[in-house]
């Protein structure tokens, strides 16, 4: 109550007043100038677009890599701690590194030029998005690949033997069976990483100050500028907004993890 | 069962605990002592001020030595006698040409046979005790030849020890010509023939009397130490518990004195030597400033170096020794600090607007026993001397009835024990002395309400410049609003979009003595938001490009492309507007002044991939990133280099009229305040200085009225006589006096960088000129710094040759819009 009801109350209480001064209520008013605001809609279609981008692509590789590293290879604990070192890296170094690599003077540039092409300034231009999801996924599958090992070392091996002996297709095993026995990591997973795909503003900022080129615009940007020009009311109704988008999303995930993988848990 | 009791008690205490860390954030705490706009200290300074009654028109060097001030005095120390008041009254044409004054008695003397000169005083701290050091003499050097012109002695600085003795630091400058043959000074300018010049510094131990006891010329030194060069300035002394003297020589180091008066040893130092002082022990520190910040370094006069290295932090830049519970004190200009060693930041101690004390007046700081301070004021900062060459003439005695020196003793008491007023926070970032002179008037008048200031530049560092507006900001929008802010360097539309300035022309329309009536049109309209005025501004500049009207015509404003034709007419000239004119100034100019042109704040539309915008960035690719280097290591003077046909425009302020004299001069009577080149051809914008405002949330707005409409008055607005005042009837005086002053001076003349120009009496159509600039203004300058750093840091791109002006105007308009649709 005290500690997430409280401050969320004050958010909307500011969401539905005109300015901390006058504190007169304007019920609805704020959402509306809201959605009238260019600035928050391309910010919110650049966030949702890069999270059904990183999200999905996240997870699938993540799950991707895992069961690789599963299936006896050699040097795979090697690899386990490849994939995990972007986690032990400061945010700092990494923003250093994407600069050095896509500046306009970078090393990606440098590299292209050898075959000819034109300097592109990567972080200025459509591919912006691209490089940001590159630095997320880098960030980012490392860690679940090691959950996704873990709940894959979970499966009861007796089951899939039975599944194999009866001549069950590989696909039709990683289906019903894996599938099935990962659902709640999957679940957990895609939660983690929608809530990664927001925090990679922190490293969008750190390359790009408080306005990027526009398609890496995020919402995060639009609150944290919102803050800094005093906008309380702006802020909190976005917050408002982002708040009830992220209960929506996830109350879907969760509907959908009760259908798959009911029996799992139960 | 227990268990469970425990586990339910210790979650209530922790759940008691965050939501108390949570209310924090909601401030309103009204006994705090780390200011905040809604905030009052628990403790004030109650001022009590002692005249110090002696006959002292002048006091330099100021000290405080236990019950004695020491000082400098600059008068006249031989001649008939002069009285000051009379020395100028009634001098006639003949007098002047002759350099002649009156005396004393009535009779008519030569100026040159008065000779003034430093002399060491000192007076009780009751005024009581007047004394001159009698035996005093200024340092002389003899060898004066018509080659060697040596001025007479000057002191610098100067310190006393226990036993009374001085030891002065003392200038003698050294002029030399390198006269031809039978020059006759006479008939000719010997400085035509200057060729060097050499500083010797003497510092001399005297006695009580001033008796000379012994003199160092440090001049030879001082070419040895330094590489030739013996040109230093003495910023201050010090002297330690052994009697040794140290002297500061700024980047040149410290010089070190027996207490005999001999020289003994010098100290480089690798940065700059701010000050030095003695501490509570007699121990001589010095602060330096380098990369690293401020340090704080002991003197080993034996060893002759610099010990016990300590950094202290950035915003105490003059340190003063300690008294009382602090090891040091520093005076920023606006408070008080307290310092010991170890600490990670000084202490505020007091502000001296809010004890009621003109900080640029305080000259000495001290704790005494009883706990109260004691500070030494001095009124001669605006004093003017006309010393003449070799302290012939006569000195100029301030109108100020004030006295020269007077104390001020400082009470801390509880805020509970003084008067009840009626206290008003004053928010700024720096205040301005007109304003800070006001408040103090305000706060003496009034009986019932009191103006407290809290100036947030004191939060900023020098890693973030804008941490005391983010501070203020910050309070603002968590409910502690002050109830008036200065708003310099702050926005006034953001603040009037969020609600929290108050329309003053209600007030306007109900104040008796002022009217809407009574200010000039344009500056009042160009400071109307939705037609409501929320800020106050006593005066302000114009900024606008003047332009002779044979290149640009004699309609005032044009347009970038307007501007650019009249550029290509004239291929030749090198520096169109001037030669120290960069990429950054002239977008600062161009630029920033007309944002309106790109940005539609009300709609939320930028448009920078247009036309006149691409001209611009390819207008202010023409010129250089920096300046060309000087070979000749000559000034380029804008106005010279017009004379010459060498420059087109001049972008300049508008202020006073008898700028208009200047510009008649030099563009020979034809010349046309364009403005600067924007879409609407209105391109004169007004730039007001630090305008305040009410807020809406002011528990007595009328109280805050009666400070605010002080700015607007014909008393406060007289004073500024150096910028353009907002008052119709200040206007219509300056330009009568100008008009005046011209018909009675006629010409005159002027230096203009190396020539010399005929000044030319206004007329009636130079004022015309004058005031439809004035009268042509529809905006006020709003800097916008994202916008700024957005363009500049885009446009950088095109500059280098990186990226077409294309890709470049799209990125501006599209990272510029996601912010101005912020703002929506």
């Amino acid at each position: 109550m005290i500690f997430f009801i409280a401050p969320f109350g004050i958010v909307v209480y500011y969401s539905l007043i005109d300015n901390p001064i006058q504190h007169n209520f304007v019920f609805l008013k704020n959402f509306i100038d809201l959605f009238h605001n260019s600035s928050f809609r391309m910010a919110a279609k650049n966030t949702a677009t890069f999270s059904l981008m990183a999200v999905p692509l996240a997870v699938i590789l993540a799950l991707l890599l895992a069961m690789i590293l599963e299936a006896r290879i050699p040097l795979k604990s090697q690899f386990r701690t490849f994939f995990l070192s972007p986690l032990m890296v400061p945010i700092a170094s990494i923003v250093l590194v994407w600069q050095v690599f896509f500046n306009y003077n970078g090393s990606v540039n440098e590299f292209l030029s050898l075959f000819g092409a034109d300097k592109i300034d990567w972080l200025k231009s459509n591919y912006a998005q691209i490089v940001i999801l590159l630095l997320y996924l880098w960030k980012t599958i490392g860690y679940n690949m090691i959950l996704f090992m873990a709940a894959l070392a979970n499966i009861p091996k007796d089951l899939e033997e039975v599944a194999y002996l009866e001549g069950a297709s590989p696909w039709f095993r990683f289906v019903h069976i894996t599938m099935h026995f990962i659902s709640p990591t999957v679940l957990f997973v895609t939660i983690l990483s929608l809530i990664n795909s927001f925090k990679v503003f922190r490293e969008v900022y750190l390359l790009t100050r408080e306005y990027p080129y526009e398609n890496l615009y995020l919402l995060q940007h639009f609150m944290n500028n919102t803050f800094k020009s005093l906008d309380y009311q702006k802020l909190s109704a976005a917050a408002v907004l982002m708040a009830i988008v992220m209960v929506f999303i996830i109350a879907i995930l969760f509907i959908i993890e009760d259908k798959v993988g009911k029996d799992v848990e139960g | 069962m227990r268990k469970i009791k425990f586990k339910k008690f210790t979650s209530v205490v922790l759940a008691l605990c965050l939501s108390t860390a949570l209310l924090a954030g909601c401030g309103g705490g009204k006994d705090k002592n780390d200011g905040g706009s809604g905030e009052l200290s628990e403790f004030v300074y109650v001022p009590e001020f002692v005249t110090i009654d002696a006959d002292i028109q002048d006091a330099q060097n100021i000290h405080m030595i236990g019950d004695r001030i020491y000082f400098t005095q600059y008068k006249q120390i031989s001649g008939p006698k002069i009285d000051k008041a009379t020395a100028y009254d009634n001098q006639t044409e003949d007098m002047m040409e002759k350099n002649q004054i009156f005396a004393a008695d009535g009779s008519v003397i030569n100026a040159e046979d008065v000779k003034n000169g430093t002399t060491l005083c000192s007076v009780k701290t009751d005024g009581s005790d007047y004394k001159e050091t009698k035996n005093y003499k200024p340092v002389e050097i003899k060898d004066s030849t018509p080659e060697r012109e040596v001025s007479s002695g000057n002191i610098d600085q100067y310190v006393i020890d226990e036993d009374g003795n001085f030891t002065v630091c003392e200038d003698v400058y050294v002029s030399i010509f390198d006269l031809p043959d039978g020059f006759d000074e006479s008939q000719g300018n010997k400085y035509d023939y200057y060729v060097d010049d050499e500083t010797h510094i003497f510092v001399r131990k005297l006695d009580k009397t001033g008796k000379e006891m012994s003199s160092v010329d440090l001049y030879e030194t001082l070419k040895s130490e330094n590489d030739g060069d013996s040109h230093i300035y003495i910023s201050d002394m010090a002297i330690d518990k052994d009697g040794n003297v140290c002297v500061n020589a700024g980047d040149k180091g410290v010089f070190l004195f027996t207490k005999d008066g001999e020289y003994k040893d010098k100290i480089s130092t690798d940065s700059w030597v701010d000050t030095i002082f003695a501490d509570k022990d007699g121990n001589v520190l010095v602060s330096t400033s380098g990369e690293e910040g401020i340090a704080l370094q002991k003197v080993d006069v034996e060893k002759a170096e610099l010990t016990d290295k300590t950094s202290i932090p950035d915003n105490l830049y003059s340190l003063m020794a300690g008294s009382g519970e602090y090891e040091y004190l520093s005076n920023d200009g606006s408070s008080l600090f307290g310092f010991n060693s170890g600490d990670e930041q000084a202490t505020e101690i007091l502000n001296w607007l809010n004890a009621d004390v003109d900080s640029n007046q305080i000259e000495d700081v001290k704790f005494l026993n009883d706990g109260r301070i004691l500070a030494l004021l001095n009124n001669n900062n605006e004093i003017m001397f006309d010393a003449g060459m070799n302290g012939g003439g006569v000195a100029m005695e301030d109108s100020s009835d004030e006295p020269a020196l007077s104390l001020v003793y400082l009470t801390k008491t509880p805020r509970s024990e003084v008067k009840q007023k009626t206290t008003l926070k004053l928010a700024c970032m720096n205040l301005g002395s007109s304003l800070r002179r006001e408040i103090m008037n305000f706060n003496k008048k009034s009986e019932t309400t009191r103006i407290e200031v809290e100036d947030y530049s004191k939060y900023s560092t020098q890693e973030d410049w804008d941490a005391g507006l983010t501070k203020l900001n910050t309070e603002i929008i968590s409910g502690n609003i002050p109830d008036i802010i200065s708003l310099s360097q702050m926005s006034c539309d953001q603040y009037v979009a969020k609600g929290i300035l108050e329309d003053l022309y209600p007030y306007i329309d109900k104040d008796e003595e002022l009217s809407r009536e009574d200010f000039i049109p344009s500056l009042l309209k160009a400071q109307e938001i939705d037609g409501k005025l929320y800020q106050a501004a006593s005066d302000c500049s114009i900024s606008t490009m003047v332009a002779s009207e044979d290149i640009v015509g004699k309609e005032m404003g044009w347009t970038m492309p307007e501007m650019l034709e009249i550029l290509k007419k004239y291929p030749d000239v090198k520096y169109p507007f001037g030669y120290y004119m960069t990429r950054d100034t002239i977008m600062q100019f161009v630029f920033a002044m007309q944002l309106s042109d790109y940005v539609d704040w009300t709609t939320g539309e930028c448009d920078f991939e247009n036309d006149n915008f691409k001209g611009l960035l390819e207008f202010a690719k023409t010129f250089p990133k920096e300046y060309p280097d000087q070979e000749d290591g000559e000034y380029h003077d804008d106005s010279e280099m017009i004379m010459n046909g060498e420059q087109l425009f001049q972008i300049t302020q508008i202020s006073d009229a008898w700028q208009a004299q200047q510009c008649k001069s030099i563009y020979h009577d034809t010349y046309v305040y364009k403005g600067i080149p924007c879409s609407d051809k209105s391109g004169n914008i007004a730039m007001f200085n630090s305008p305040i405002a009410i807020s809406t949330s002011c528990k007595d707005k009328d109280a805050a009225w009666q400070l605010v409409r002080e700015v607007l008055t014909k008393d406060y607005q007289q004073k500024n006589s150096w910028s353009l005042a907002t008052r119709q009837d200040i206007l219509h005086k300056m330009v009568k006096d100008v008009l005046e002053e011209a018909k009675n001076e006629g010409i005159s003349k002027m230096g203009v960088g190396n020539t010399e120009i005929e000044m030319k009496p206004l007329e009636q159509k130079d004022i015309d000129k004058y005031t439809d600039a004035i009268d042509s203004v529809t905006k006020s300058f709003q800097y916008d710094e994202e916008i700024n750093n957005i363009v500049s840091e885009e446009a950088e791109a095109f500059f280098n040759g990186q990226k077409n002006l294309d890709d470049v105007a799209s990125m501006i308009q599209s990272r510029v819009s996601l912010y101005v649709n912020e703002q929506k």
